[in-house]
């Protein structure tokens, strides 16, 4: 006779036996570590790491011409320029375009109080500022409040994981 | 140094993924939380990726193993599919969920794929007999722990693909009743119902282990 066990065995009570064997099962499976997991791990980090995300050009001008640079390569460049900025984090940052043209950008940090919020936004830009025009060119607008937004999207308080 | 070693994976949790040079002044990786984490990796920050990878890969192939009958190359193109997707999306997480029910949705979706795409399963002699154990043969504690989980993995490929995710997301990864609903895009009274089913289904199951 055919058998189909997976809509045969509901029909059975579960015993004190089978309950007891399946909370056993279940943490011996919660504590083991698939073998083949940790010699594919390495590789498959790698792989992923060696993706680029797709993303948006912005033109840049220099004495020798037009070029154009990802958006993303903008983000990792100024994130790498503004970590070392004492009591803060940068957690966003979102470059402005319009027809390719850097138009402006919005950095969002968290920063330590009571350390003063002014000098360090003003701090950001500058180094912000200071970094698009090395890889974009001279056409990069001003600092102004409109063009280069900061935004201060969490404060925290003696926090030491953020020194 | 090479780059694939700087991205070294530690499963044991003894050496966490390093911090990026550039930012050593921030707190190391492994102290920050999944949401920072996911934050700065959308910022390009590779070491933070890494380090969301070994919290969640070895919970994420483990999930993908038994949502694949036990198909290793199924379950490693499934994680690292869903992880590539993870890495080049991670700008589109806002937080609303844990970084954690993300993934698994993600994984679950390719684990769909790959069900789709290959024949169905032939049900072979082993699934219809009675799961045995010959405890003569396997004296030491380890063997019988390792025949345990074996029967385990049986039990539970014969369960529906629903019942099955539900019930290992919720015994093995911990998941709250609503954050599976969020990962099988259903209700919290649908998985209840699917937990229930799958728990009398497994029990029984094992109970006829020897």
């Amino acid at each position: 006779m055919a058998m189909n066990p997976v809509h045969d065995v509901p029909q059975q009570a579960p015993s004190v036996a089978g309950e007891a064997r399946l909370l056993a099962a279940v943490s011996e499976l919660r504590d083991h570590t698939d073998e083949r997991w940790v010699e594919i791990a390495d590789d498959m980090l790698v792989n992923i790491l060696r993706r680029s995300r797709p993303s948006h050009p912005v033109r840049a001008e220099t004495p020798g011409g037009e070029f154009h640079v990802s958006e993303l390569v903008l983000i990792t460049a100024l994130r790498h320029a503004l970590d070392p900025i004492a009591r803060c984090e940068i957690t966003d940052i979102h470059i402005h375009s319009e027809r390719g043209s850097y138009t402006g950008i919005t950095i969002v940090a968290t920063a330590q109080i009571p350390h003063p919020l002014i000098p360090m936004a003003d701090r950001i830009r500058d180094i912000a500022q200071d970094r698009l025009r090395k890889i974009l060119g001279t056409p990069v607008p001003h600092v102004t409040v409109e063009a280069m937004h900061v935004h201060f999207g969490d404060v925290t308080k003696d926090n030491p994981k953020l020194r | 140094m090479t780059r694939s070693s700087q991205w070294r994976v530690s499963n044991d949790g003894s050496s966490p993924v390093p911090s990026d040079p550039e930012t050593a002044r921030l707190a190391p990786v492994s102290e920050r939380s999944d949401v920072v984490l996911a934050r700065r990796a959308s910022l390009g920050d590779r070491y933070a990726f890494a380090e969301l990878f070994r919290r969640h890969g070895a919970g994420l192939y483990r999930h993908a193993l038994r949502m694949l009958d036990g198909d290793h190359h199924a379950a490693e193109d499934a994680v690292q599919e869903a992880l590539t997707k993870a890495w080049l999306k991670i700008d589109t997480f806002h937080g609303e969920s844990q970084l954690r029910t993300w993934l698994f949705r993600l994984l679950i979706n390719e684990c769909l794929n790959v069900r789709r795409r290959r024949r169905p399963l032939v049900v072979d002699d082993q699934m219809l007999e009675l799961l045995t154990h010959d405890q003569e043969a396997d004296p030491h504690v380890s063997a019988v722990d390792q025949h345990l989980r074996e029967a385990l993995d049986l039990a539970l490929s014969e369960l529906p693909f629903r019942q099955r995710a539900a019930w290992l997301l919720s015994e093995i990864e911990d998941l709250s009743y609503a954050e599976i609903a969020e990962v099988l895009r259903t209700n919290v009274t649908v998985v209840r119902g699917q937990l229930h089913r799958a728990r009398s289904t497994l029990a029984v199951r094992m109970a006829q282990w020897r």
